[in-house]
């Protein structure tokens, strides 16, 4: 039997009550081929240093729970492999993990993201009804594969904040709303169940709404679920304009009232 | 009493330099400059073309000087290369079907370069004697 490899693991260490700034650790990691990234944190805790925090739950990106910098990048630690920072594979057999760039470190890797999921809510992310009649959505309504095709791409999000993470207009202002968010915003818009779109189109149209927006594009490529985020952001820039063009028109004519429903 | 002391992670001014996608950004962003010194070349070219024809043959020495043409080859550069970064983007901008089904990325970017050669042909062919 040949000894076995170890890989050099680095993860950011913060702990609130003593430390000030946070700190990097480095771990000697045994390799096996179908060791993720959170398989290897999963060892620090165990055999290393039970007093690393992390978060995680499914381990099978789904939950969103295990985001954090890889090496840099944005990714989900169930969904990386060691395997793939070995020398043999372009790497060289170290990693380093910390907590998702641009929130604010709670403890070791875990960030705090209440600032995403309060954006999330925000945007009123449900289906709305203004029919007076079926305001407790008794109704089943019925959607063919076309209407769903517009947006379930956007529907997988997981809401793990790696876009949040890859987005530096929102590492320089939190202000703005955010790829997930913005999203979101457009999975509800364009579900032609919903009816929501006048109180969710002030969102969208703001300064911190799509028009935060610089397309670096880096939320797309990081996202795990497919979502691109960019496109739903970029695309509604072109709503967002035909919306002003729609409300210059109504400002004119102020009588003119489509669907009683108030903006 | 509450331990929690959330550290906010402070957004290094060189960011822009630590990932290949971002530093291809900032220069993608960055020919705006470029395009904005042109809008100044072209606005002090109408200038002198009111100005009169002394004028304007004054404007075409100067900006015949070889430091003037390698600038300008800078910003034909530069937008070149704006032209084409947008393009691959174009995609991502625009939700446009035919007949149901959505338009594939490659029909857009090239409709995009056609609209261009043919807009820049009209131009060329407005300028006339000149090239």
């Amino acid at each position: 039997m040949t000894s076995q490899t170890e890989l050099e693991v680095t993860v950011t260490r913060y702990r609130p009550e003593q430390d000030n700034t946070p700190w990097l650790q480095s771990f000697q990691v045994p390799f096996s081929n179908d060791m993720s990234i959170l398989d290897a944190l999963q060892y620090i805790k165990e055999a290393c240093d039970s007093s690393l925090a992390f978060r995680w739950s499914c381990r099978m990106a789904i939950c969103g729970s295990c985001g954090y910098m890889i090496n840099g990048v944005p990714k989900l630690g169930c969904k990386t492999f060691l395997r793939d920072y070995l020398k043999k594979n372009g790497g060289n057999n170290k990693v380093t993990i910390e907590p998702l760039a641009h929130f604010p470190i709670e403890r070791d890797l875990i960030a705090q993201i209440y600032d995403m999921v309060e954006k999330l809510e925000a945007i009123k992310p449900y289906i709305i009804r203004n029919d007076q009649e079926d305001s407790e959505l008794s109704h089943v309504y019925s959607q063919t594969p076309e209407q769903m095709a517009t947006y379930h791409d956007l529907s997988m999000c997981i809401n793990c904040g790696l876009c949040y993470a890859a987005c530096p207009q929102y590492g320089l202002n939190d202000e703005f709303f955010g790829p997930a968010a913005l999203a979101l915003l457009q999975r509800y818009n364009k579900d032609n169940r919903d009816q929501g779109r006048n109180q969710r189109m002030p969102i969208l149209n703001s300064d911190q709404g799509v028009w935060g927006c610089t397309f670096v594009g880096e939320c797309s490529e990081v996202c795990p679920k497919g979502v691109d985020p960019a496109r739903a952001i970029n695309t509604g820039k072109l709503e967002s304009t035909v919306d002003y063009g729609f409300n210059l028109v109504d400002l004119i004519r102020p009588r003119r009232i489509k669907d009683g429903s108030e903006l | 009493m509450s331990l929690r002391k959330p550290y906010q992670q402070p957004l290094a001014a060189g960011w822009w330099l630590k990932r290949t996608a971002y530093l291809l950004y900032m220069l993608r962003e960055s020919t705006s400059i470029l395009i904005g010194l042109f809008c100044i070349e072209l606005w002090l070219a109408l200038l002198s073309l009111a100005r009169g024809e002394s004028s304007w043959n004054h404007f075409i020495t100067i900006i015949q000087q070889p430091v003037l043409l390698i600038i300008n080859s800078l910003i034909l550069i530069g937008i070149l290369w704006h032209m084409w970064t947008w393009f691959q983007l174009t995609p991502k901008t625009l939700n446009l079907t035919w007949r149901g089904k959505p338009l594939a990325a490659s029909t857009i970017k090239a409709g995009h370069y056609i609209a261009t050669a043919l807009i820049s042909l009209v131009v060329i062919t407005i300028l006339g004697g000149w090239l």
